[in-house]
């Protein structure tokens, strides 16, 4: 509990920032709110008078406020804040398990064969390497998240910034194979190169790697997802500890 | 915001982030400490309205010439403590360099004025 909990609420009232980044200054605000009192204390004022000198001192106006949200709140985040920590309702994760459900139900057998990739253009390539990639990614953050339960680590912020990337990545990949293939099927179809059923062959190619490289950005993206909302809750209920607020 | 207040925003702006950057060189330290280490050593010449510092902090962080740390020294808070980086370092010589030549020639010039 905090002496100046309701400084630090109003402040944090007025950040218009997602989780952790709100939590996480005024955590940082805290800590040196403490530090100053100690100091005002020292410097022989009574209570009273240490507490009001240091949210003088505190001095957050509207226009440091809005510094701090220009800051921390640039534009690609501002659109991943829309599907990000903040959708943690009990409606948003059942939409996002029916939807793993249905794709797993509908689709399963064929997702999960070896065919899929043998039939895949050179272009699957790059994108199982993401696919790896966000998988080794992922266990290093459950376990710093989850064993070592260490939030705060600049790894953590590293390795979930890098998820997003690496879906969009994955789905670049397949759609540009799948133009680079059509290209060279049709052109080749149009000199007599190749054969009209090669047709067939561009399209079993190209939709296989353009299914893993769906599978591979979903995977990263309920990765992402996952984690940012794992993170959010503890940044949130250590906050709450911090404001006497619910979390 | 006028033209004279942005300048001198500015001009505000630079000379806190040079300060942060020169204190910071001596060592890491916490954003109260920082503040109170300054306060002290300009005895009481500059003094930070403590929110202030965090923008301040954030962004110079932001660009790589700080590093933020949290760390949790046994039982008390966990605390956040910010680091020199090595081109922060680059970017304080540079400051220090641009800041005595300001020095050097506002002091030509008002020098000759205040004869």
């Amino acid at each position: 509990m905090s002496r100046f909990a309701s400084s630090l609420r109003q402040i944090a009232e007025q950040l218009d920032l997602p989780q952790p980044e709100r939590t996480r200054i005024v955590l940082e605000m805290a800590a040196d709110l403490e530090d100053m009192y100690a100091e005002q204390r020292r410097r022989g004022l009574d209570e009273a008078a240490a507490t009001r000198a240091v949210e003088e001192s505190l001095g957050a106006s509207i226009e440091v406020v809005s510094e701090l949200v220009a800051l921390h709140r640039p534009r690609v985040r501002r659109l991943l804040d829309r599907f990000s920590a903040q959708a943690c309702s009990r409606w948003e994760r059942a939409l996002l398990a029916a939807l793993v459900a249905f794709t797993l139900f509908v689709a399963g057998p064929p997702l999960f064969g070896a065919r899929l990739v043998l039939d895949a253009s050179a272009f699957v390539v790059p994108v199982l390497g993401a696919g790896v990639a966000a998988l080794v990614i992922g266990a290093a953050l459950a376990y710093r998240l989850f064993a070592k339960r260490d939030h705060r680590s600049p790894r953590l912020d590293a390795g979930l910034s890098t998820l997003p990337f690496l879906a969009a990545a994955s789905f670049f990949c397949g759609s540009l194979g799948l133009l680079v293939e059509l290209y060279r099927c049709v052109f080749g179809i149009a000199e007599g190169h190749i054969d009209a059923r090669s047709f067939y062959t561009f399209l079993i190619g190209s939709s296989a790697t353009m299914v893993i490289s769906l599978i591979v950005s979903a995977v990263a993206a309920v990765l992402w997802y996952a984690f940012a909302s794992a993170l959010s809750r503890v940044e949130r209920a250590e906050a709450a500890i911090l404001l006497e607020t619910e979390p | 915001m006028s033209e004279s207040k942005r300048h001198a925003n500015n001009l505000d702006r630079s000379c806190n982030e040079a300060l942060i950057l020169a204190v910071l060189a001596d060592g890491p330290r916490h954003g109260y400490q920082l503040a109170l280490e300054i306060e002290e050593r300009s005895v009481g010449f500059f003094r930070f309205k403590h929110g202030t510092l965090y923008p301040i902090l954030h962004k110079l962080e932001r660009e790589g010439l700080l590093r933020g740390d949290w760390s949790e020294p046994a039982k008390t808070r966990k605390r956040k403590r910010y680091t020199l980086t090595a081109r922060g370092r680059r970017e304080l010589s540079g400051q220090r360099d641009a800041w005595r030549s300001f020095c050097r020639h506002f002091g030509d010039i008002v020098g000759e004025l205040g004869r």
